[in-house]
């Protein structure tokens, strides 16, 4: 257990980790990522309202569901800081920040994109959609806030706290859709409840789903490498 | 308490200009819409919760500073006192000194704008909780960016704020419909409560770092 643990821990174990599984990972994200989008856009359906548009959730949903995933991922590692004084979280929590803030970028932006023939307007102050970009607004926060202390503990310490605060945000994003009358259609998938999507437009959603986390997660393995790197030479 | 209390009372500036920037607001913005009861209406609630926001931003700009600065932190650490405690205080000062009369001036322009016709003590009560509310996360903002300007703060706070306003906003629209408000109220209670407790915490938490 304690070996299993240790990349964890350790930097150095978690650098030699991290080299020894980027290749594969990365192989294996746009892989899946490839097949989804491809299925999706080329095999998938017509939707019957509206049209080729849709076709846009391969790219909006697995950016939407990420960015809310990331910023649990970066308050565990919060959590795990702030108790355990872990010495890689804070790589982690910076390497998180830099990719949900990416990441939710891109989910307004293709929710956007898709809000043009939709709903005919490419923004709207709904529940969702505001909420979302607030979300956006805490990643660029946390950056901001580890970049402006010179001291690194107090500004890892400070960074830590606010992630672990912030996370009261995540349920009011996923809520949001039921507890307001907005623009923004409820969640057509659920792990509770049956799916209102149809099978032929469902299966290239859920690879997309996992080839988009497989290639985040290689992503967030080149990301951390870099921000250990560099902390490391400051 | 009653020391943190003198001590904010002589410093007018502090406690008074917050609540004359907010009496001005709730004055001066009828000016800007046609004078139709409607309009005033409709439009007080958005600028009620963005007066208050403002306020709370305003109020706990640089509430830390001074003993930080001077010292008195530092000599509370090493002495061995409870710097939770001090926060707790000067927070606690802060809502007799500046939210208080907000929530009583809020409330008066509520009536006056014909935004709120009955519930009054319900209503005074609601303003005051969410001032708390906002407080306790602005005087967090406040911690994070000792010496280092309002903006990080700012910044670095104000979407936690969401949770508040989206149940403050809640709680206006039951009032002014005369809907029961009393569950909200019960739940502002709670929350300001909640949050001037953990924020309080995490304030002394943060300045206890800037210190080390």
């Amino acid at each position: 257990m304690k070996n299993l643990l240790l990349p964890l821990i350790s930097v150095k174990e978690y650098l030699n980790l991290n080299k020894m599984i980027y290749p594969y990972v990365l192989f294996l994200g746009i892989f899946f990522m490839l097949l989804g989008w491809i299925v999706g856009l080329l095999f998938a359906p017509i939707d019957a309202v509206q049209g080729h548009s849709y076709r846009i959730i391969y790219l909006h949903v697995p950016m939407a569901i990420y960015s809310q995933l990331i910023y649990w991922f970066m308050a565990i590692w919060s959590f795990s800081f702030l108790i355990w004084k872990i010495k890689i979280a804070p790589s982690m929590i910076l390497s998180a920040a830099y990719i949900g803030c990416m990441v939710t970028f891109l989910a307004l932006l293709s929710g956007s994109v898709w809000g043009i023939p939709t709903w005919g307007t490419w923004w709207q102050w709904d529940a969702r959609i505001t909420s979302t970009f607030i979300l956006f607004i805490m990643y660029l926060a946390l950056l901001t806030v580890n970049n402006s202390f010179q001291n690194t503990n107090t500004a890892d310490q400070i960074t830590a706290w606010i992630a672990l605060v912030g996370v009261i945000n995540i349920p009011i994003i996923k809520k949001s859709v039921d507890w307001w009358s907005t623009l923004h259609q409820p969640a057509s998938i659920s792990l509770t409840t049956e799916s209102s999507i149809d099978l032929s437009m469902l299966i290239p959603l859920l690879i997309s789903i996992i080839g988009v986390g497989i290639f985040l997660f290689s992503l967030g393995l080149k990301v951390s490498r870099w921000v250990i790197y560099r902390r490391e030479s400051d | 308490m009653i020391t943190e209390l003198f001590k904010l009372f002589q410093r007018t500036r502090d406690w008074l200009g917050p609540i004359l920037i907010f009496t001005m607001i709730m004055i001066a913005f009828p000016l800007s819409l046609n004078i139709y009861s409607a309009d005033l209406i409709s439009s007080f609630e958005s600028v009620l919760v963005i007066s208050l926001l403002m306020i709370a931003f305003i109020s706990c700009d640089g509430i830390f500073n001074e003993d930080f600065l001077d010292g008195s932190f530092e000599m509370l650490i090493s002495e061995g006192g409870s710097l939770f405690q001090a926060v707790f205080e000067k927070l606690c000062a802060s809502f007799v000194l500046i939210s208080f009369p907000i929530a009583l001036a809020g409330l008066l322009f509520s009536i006056a704008n014909g935004a709120i016709n009955q519930n009054y003590m319900i209503a005074l009560l609601g303003i005051f909780f969410v001032n708390i509310i906002l407080n306790s996360i602005f005087a967090f903002g406040s911690a994070i960016s000792l010496n280092k300007g309002a903006i990080l703060g700012v910044i670095s706070v104000l979407p936690f704020s969401m949770p508040a306003i989206i149940l403050f906003g809640r709680f206006l629209d039951s009032i002014s419909s005369n809907i029961s408000s009393i569950n909200l109220l019960q739940l502002l209670g709670g929350t300001s409560i909640i949050t001037f407790l953990i924020f309080s915490w995490l304030c002394s938490r943060i300045i206890k770092l800037h210190i080390e």
